[in-house]
């Protein structure tokens, strides 16, 4: 049967010498290789799940009086969209477990993101020829922060609403065209009667094809420019070593997405994500606290909370002072990663094509400034929890403060120092010789001889 | 079958669609491990880049091509224009997407002679509040409008700057960015925003003390009526809530 | 190991629901209070009150409750305030002039009412202690706790840090009228709620949102993690999650 379907479709598109080559393409043999396919299984997860949810949800901001099963709020005014988020919870089959399978998925869709991030940042795969999916992927990350931020928004529950106000006051913040950003986007001054709706169709449409369409192109690269390769034994510049997609290959990418399911869905199980009948409809005057965002978000909450109150004023004008950590380094981390793969280029003078990846002890300069990025958004992660952290610790809340300020400098200038020492005696231990590298000769009479490189 | 999934509890429909799929994970593993014959391929990589001659038929082609369609260069810059118009005229529709800056970032419902509503409905005394209590209010017939959400305190005696008998009302959107500054520390008299902890001194006009917050929360002018209602007697003198480019 | 692992975390997780179809129904809160509780000064009484101030409260508030540059003076404190000091263990105070966080008591009840009845016999404060009816209506409940309590003692009563060193508390063991103390005499930063902030009627409503959140939640989806909320949550889909699926892409992704 699939014998005869191969053989029809040769004979009408002519693919027999692509299937042929794609059956038997080469996928190394390195585990960390497989940690963006995660990734595209936690998405694959999410377009599932995602979709029996918008089965159920309403983007309306109306005021309806919930009269469904969950005691508590019944008789409580609430947004159309708070009330069809409590109806999937506690009317709709399953419909809790689907929800949180969601959520437990888009966090470690994002994780995943950046794990596969750190891999390629610190073997060196972003260099040359690959700078270009560096960078789409860098936007399919932050374009997977926005999709979460948005898919969090939309319940309409009191803790996203604290949500949605400080980005509403982040873009207002913006020079120049901050009132009017916020007017044409958000339709209004906060809080916007059309808002929820357009948080929807971007949630489930804009962004969700923009990641379709990302995520498409770099496989495509991918597909074309081949795998990067650890260096070792046959493995060269010019070829790639490994496993044939099929059936190898297949098998084991198969148990990794079923994997990725199951830990979803286990996580889903056993612990409770975004429980919104707890934090209660949206009402512009309540406020609960702890309010922290999801976890990708925390960097940003972090950085506006350690931020000093730098506002500047100019006759009638004011730049206020989230612009700068809820602006300003939000796109320059974004520039940043960007500018990455050339700027490194430029510092090495090396604009050469690499297929061999490098092993992080080798290059300790780029693995120390990578591992104290990581630091740098840690301390802002770990700042944008300082009142758990100040109630459960006993510690006072401004001294928190203040510490963290100081760690945004002192933690990124450790993590470089340490790792970079210890990247530096790995090195040695493994016995590669520092600034001394030889070049093998062949002599006429059939001998080697050694001599040294500039 | 219904009966079930109505009553099933999401723990055991989680753990069963968990275990299916480890089930499957483990299967699918097992099967590459021990099933399949272990192999590996080679895979040669294209060479680029490509031939020299490729190189520039490419370039060629492509100036080749350029010349030709811009041969008639008055259709050429007409070509522009059109585009150039379209765009223009797209932006028509974009328009509708919201309405223009105008007064809403500088005022709020309050005017003068409002009195102060509390969410349950009922109106504030000034004798309803003892001292260090706290209230959120609203102007009359505004309950839960953001932008006019105010807290009413009543200091002790002595105690603060600008007090209408003790009475002070703060708007109740951070300056920061924009939560309800709701958590009011009474023996210190600051309020906190839950947010980003920004704090500011109730009784000194609502100045910034601690965090990120860089100006202070605009002041409710309010009066104690002869019916011994609290009433405004005016909108906050300055726009509420997070600055803005237009905010001096 | 594993299935063991997983039958804990299944039972912890399950915890929380009924076994019956009607799993939303409310609980009815058990406690309730004696609404005739008050002082009832006696020789005796004040007697071994005395005695047990002088001991322990008298080094800082004074023998004859002045003060000091420590502690407080007590002429015009409340019978409420005195007695949710000494009945939550915040007083005795270890240190001065440190917020005291919910400890054992030191004293047992008979002693509490003597050293309450002691100092009320010199304090020209309140000598009546608040005392409310239990259950009220839970609903109501809930628009009170919202309105004046969540912001600082979090959603679910497990308490949060309110700025620089003081902490709204956990309310998992306060009883009510531990609670309806506290409500009325506002310790530490804790604003006071008067009669005509809170009315009696509304204070035994939230007390019984209060005792719904201790004992009988419906709660549902599994760990509930102190009800954190994405805190909580991000570490568990960190260690938890990503953790496990990276050991998992090892096994998987080598050949060996």
């Amino acid at each position: 049967m699939i014998h005869r379907l191969l053989l029809w479709a040769d004979d009408r598109f002519g693919t027999a010498t692509f299937v042929h080559h794609a059956l038997k393409k080469a996928f190394p043999d390195h585990w960390s290789f497989m940690l963006g396919e995660i990734n595209i299984y936690a998405f694959i997860v999410l377009l599932a799940t995602g979709t029996f949810l918008a089965l159920w949800f309403v983007p309306g901001h109306a005021n309806v009086v919930y009269e469904g099963p969950y005691q508590l709020l019944r008789g409580v005014k609430m947004s159309e969209a708070y009330d069809s988020v409590l109806h999937i919870c506690f009317a709709v089959n399953a419909g809790l477990l689907i929800r949180q399978i969601h959520h437990w998925a888009a966090n470690i869709f994002v994780a995943g993101i950046v794990i596969h991030m750190g891999r390629i940042f610190f073997t060196g795969a972003f260099r040359n020829p690959r700078e270009l999916n560096w960078i789409i992927g860098s936007l399919l990350l932050f374009a997977a922060l926005f999709e979460g931020f948005t898919g969090y928004s939309l319940p309409d529950d009191l803790l996203s609403g604290m949500g949605l106000v400080i980005a509403m006051s982040i873009l207002q913040s913006m020079p120049f065209v901050g009132s009017w950003a916020m007017f044409f986007l958000a339709g209004g001054a906060w809080p916007s009667e059309i808002l929820t709706q357009r948080l929807f169709i971007t949630h489930v449409f804009v962004v969700p094809l923009l990641l379709i369409a990302g995520i498409t192109v770099h496989l495509m690269i991918l597909w074309r420019q081949k795998h990067t390769q650890f260096p070792g034994a046959r493995r060269t510049e010019e070829n790639v070593v490994g496993s044939p997609l099929f059936p190898q290959y297949t098998a084991r990418s198969l148990a990794l997405q079923f994997g990725v399911i199951a830990m979803c869905c286990a996580l889903a199980a056993f612990v409770q994500i975004n429980p919104v009948w707890i934090w209660g409809p949206y009402e512009a005057d309540k406020a609960i606290s702890p309010a922290q965002p999801d976890w990708y978000i925390g960097w940003l909450e972090g950085a506006l909370r350690i931020s000093p109150p730098w506002a500047v004023h100019f006759p009638g004008h004011m730049i206020p002072s989230p612009f700068w950590p809820g602006f300003v380094l939000p796109i320059g981390i974004m520039l940043f990663l960007f500018a990455y793969p050339f700027v490194e280029a430029r510092i090495r003078r090396d604009y050469s094509p690499h297929h061999l990846l490098e092993r992080p002890r080798d290059v300790p300069v780029r693995t120390a400034f990578g591992v104290s990025f990581f630091a740098f958004m840690l301390v802002l992660f770990l700042a944008g929890s300082d009142d758990v952290q100040a109630r459960y610790l006993h510690l006072s809340l401004r001294d928190l403060v203040w510490t963290y300020r100081f760690l945004i400098f002192l933690g990124p200038a450790v993590a470089f120092w340490v790792t970079y020492r210890l990247a530096d005696e790995l090195r040695r231990s493994a016995g590669v010789k520092r600034a001394e590298r030889l070049r093998i000769k062949r002599t006429p009479e059939g001998g080697y001889d050694e001599e040294p490189v500039a | 079958m219904y009966g079930f999934w109505q009553q099933a509890s999401t723990q055991w429909l989680g753990f069963a669609l968990a275990c299916t799929f480890a089930g499957f994970m483990v299967a699918a593993l097992g099967w590459a491990r021990w099933i399949l014959p272990q192999e590996q391929v080679t895979d040669l990589r294209d060479t680029y880049p490509q031939p020299v001659e490729e190189r520039a038929q490419q370039v060629e082609a492509f100036v080749h091509g350029s010349a030709q369609l811009t041969r008639k260069t008055w259709l050429t810059r007409m070509a522009y224009a059109a585009f150039g118009l379209f765009g223009l005229a797209a932006l028509f529709p974009l328009g509708a997407l919201g309405p223009e800056p105008d007064g809403t970032l500088f005022h709020t419902r309050w005017k003068r002679g409002d009195r102060l509503q509390r969410n349950d409905g009922t109106f504030v005394k000034a004798a309803d509040l003892n001292p260090d209590a706290v209230q959120t209010v609203f102007p009359e017939g505004s309950v839960g409008d953001y932008r006019s959400m105010a807290v009413l305190i009543r200091l002790p005696d002595g105690v603060g700057k600008n007090t209408t008998s003790g009475l002070v009302a703060y708007s109740k959107a951070c300056t920061h960015a924009g939560c309800p500054v709701a958590l009011y520390r009474a023996a210190a008299r600051q309020l906190i925003c839950p947010c980003h902890q920004s704090v500011f001194d109730v009784a000194d006009g609502a100045k910034v003390l601690e965090g990120p917050a860089d100006h202070p929360l605009p002041q409710l002018p309010i009066q104690i009526a002869s019916d011994g209602y609290v009433r405004a007697t005016g909108d906050f003198p300055e726009p509420i809530g997070p600055g803005f480019w237009e905010h001096s | 190991m594993i299935l063991h692992i997983a039958a804990l975390l299944f039972a912890q997780a399950s915890g929380g629901i009924p076994s019956s179809g009607n799993v939303l129904a409310t609980p009815a809160p058990t406690a309730t209070l004696d609404p005739s509780f008050a002082t009832h000064p006696s020789a005796n009484d004040l007697k071994e009150g005395q005695q047990l101030f002088n001991v322990h409260c008298a080094s800082c508030h004074g023998l004859y409750m002045e003060g000091s540059p420590q502690a407080p003076p007590l002429a015009d404190t409340d019978a409420g305030n005195v007695d949710f000091m000494l009945r939550t263990g915040r007083m005795p105070a270890e240190r001065p002039f440190i917020q005291e966080f919910d400890r054992q008591p030191m004293f047992s009840e008979p002693q509490i009412q003597s050293i309450v009845d002691y100092v009320m016999s010199k304090s020209a404060g309140d000598k009546v202690l608040p005392s409310v009816p239990v259950p009220g209506n839970l609903e109501h409940g809930r628009r009170v706790w919202e309105e004046n309590c969540e912001m600082c003692h979090a959603s679910t009563a497990h308490g949060n840090s309110v700025g620089y060193r003081e902490v709204a508390p956990d309310l998992m063991d306060a009883s009510p009228i531990q609670i309806a103390e506290a409500v009325r005499m506002g310790p530490s930063v804790m604003p006071q709620f008067g009669p005509k902030v809170i009315d009696n009627a509304s204070l035994s409503d939230v007390i019984t949102y209060i005792e719904y959140l201790q004992h009988a939640k419906y709660n549902p989806g599994g760990l509930q993690l102190a009800n954190l909320g994405p805190v909580a949550e991000g570490f568990v889909g960190w260690i938890v999650g990503m953790g496990l699926l990276v050991l998992l892409v090892r096994r998987i992704g080598s050949t060996e």
